[in-house]
């Protein structure tokens, strides 16, 4: 995926500003002491790394609607996040214990390795499902109980991954 | 003073959820469902704990590490649970009594096949 060139002046610079960014939040202070030692190891990294850059057939275009769409998506994906954790507790803390588990297999026709992971994170973290395994567009899922396990396929999750995944392709 | 009162809500909420995976993997049956409670509950008990630290602390670095070591947490703790149920599964381990298999696989692809169709014909209708 990554290919090394000959040297990237737009590319250099902006990885010069993202760790000198993070190099003034982690020292918080305007010293120039702090100043003159982060400059320096930023430049020691950005000349080591500056001839890294992404092969030219896994480059895609980068709009505002993906960033969009991955914020509605993180947003979504946090209330996913707590509301798991309440149907958990629920069910754990109930004495008598209303599980019924399984196994469920199903498709999945993401095709972006990035989009994939977030999927399979997602479900991960999602309420009552984890992923097993996912294998070219096989997809294994244990289900919590039964009510989880039926219609995973609809998600709303997995909709706003392929509306995601749709920006891409153009 | 306000956020310090914030801050403790957080933190027993943390608490609440570590504790409830804890009793998760004590009284569930097996390894899946075990691994059901301490993935979802560890991912959000680090984190409301950390969310805690960063009200306790309100500090511009010390809001950056904490910050990075909540994102690693969120992105590593799913995957970790991932990878002990797949191996489970690939070894053979056994589900619990009672567990139900279904396999939507071949229904799913037919049930995409016919929107497709359907889809194709409506096309030729509006075209018309």
């Amino acid at each position: 995926m990554l290919t090394r060139v000959k040297g990237d002046p737009m590319g250099s610079v902006f990885i010069f500003v993202l760790l000198m960014a993070f190099w003034l939040l982690i020292s918080a202070s305007a010293d120039w002491q702090h100043i003159v030692v982060g400059s320096i190891f930023s430049l020691i990294l950005t000349v080591f790394w500056s001839n890294l850059t992404i092969a030219a057939e896994f480059r895609t275009e980068f709009t505002l609607k993906q960033v969009y769409l991955l914020i509605k998506y993180f947003i979504a994906l946090l209330v996913e996040v707590i509301l798991a954790n309440i149907t958990v507790a629920m069910i754990v803390l109930n004495p008598r214990l209303p599980i019924s588990p399984g196994m469920v297999i199903m498709r999945c026709d993401l095709e972006r390795s990035l989009i994939r992971v977030l999927y399979v994170n997602s479900i991960t973290l999602c309420p009552g499902t984890i992923t097993v395994e996912l294998e070219d567009n096989l997809l294994i899922v244990h289900a919590f109980t039964r009510h989880y396990g039926e219609d995973q396929e609809n998600s709303a999750q997995y909709r706003r991954l392929l509306e995601l995944e749709e920006t891409y392709k153009k | 003073m306000i956020l310090e009162y914030i801050a403790i809500v957080f933190l027993f909420g943390g608490f609440f959820f570590l504790l409830v995976g804890v009793v998760g993997l004590l009284r569930l049956p097996d390894v899946y469902t075990r691994m059901h409670a301490m993935g979802k509950c560890d991912t959000l008990g680090a984190g409301l704990i950390l969310v805690a630290l960063m009200l306790l602390i309100w500090d511009v670095t010390n809001i950056t590490k904490l910050v990075l070591i909540l994102s690693m947490i969120a992105t590593i703790n799913p995957i970790i649970t991932h990878l002990i149920a797949k191996t489970a599964y690939n070894r053979g381990t056994p589900m619990a009594e009672g567990s139900y298999l279904i396999n939507d696989y071949v229904a799913s692809q037919r049930r995409r096949r016919r929107a497709r169709v359907e889809e194709i014909k409506k096309g030729d209708e509006n075209d018309k």
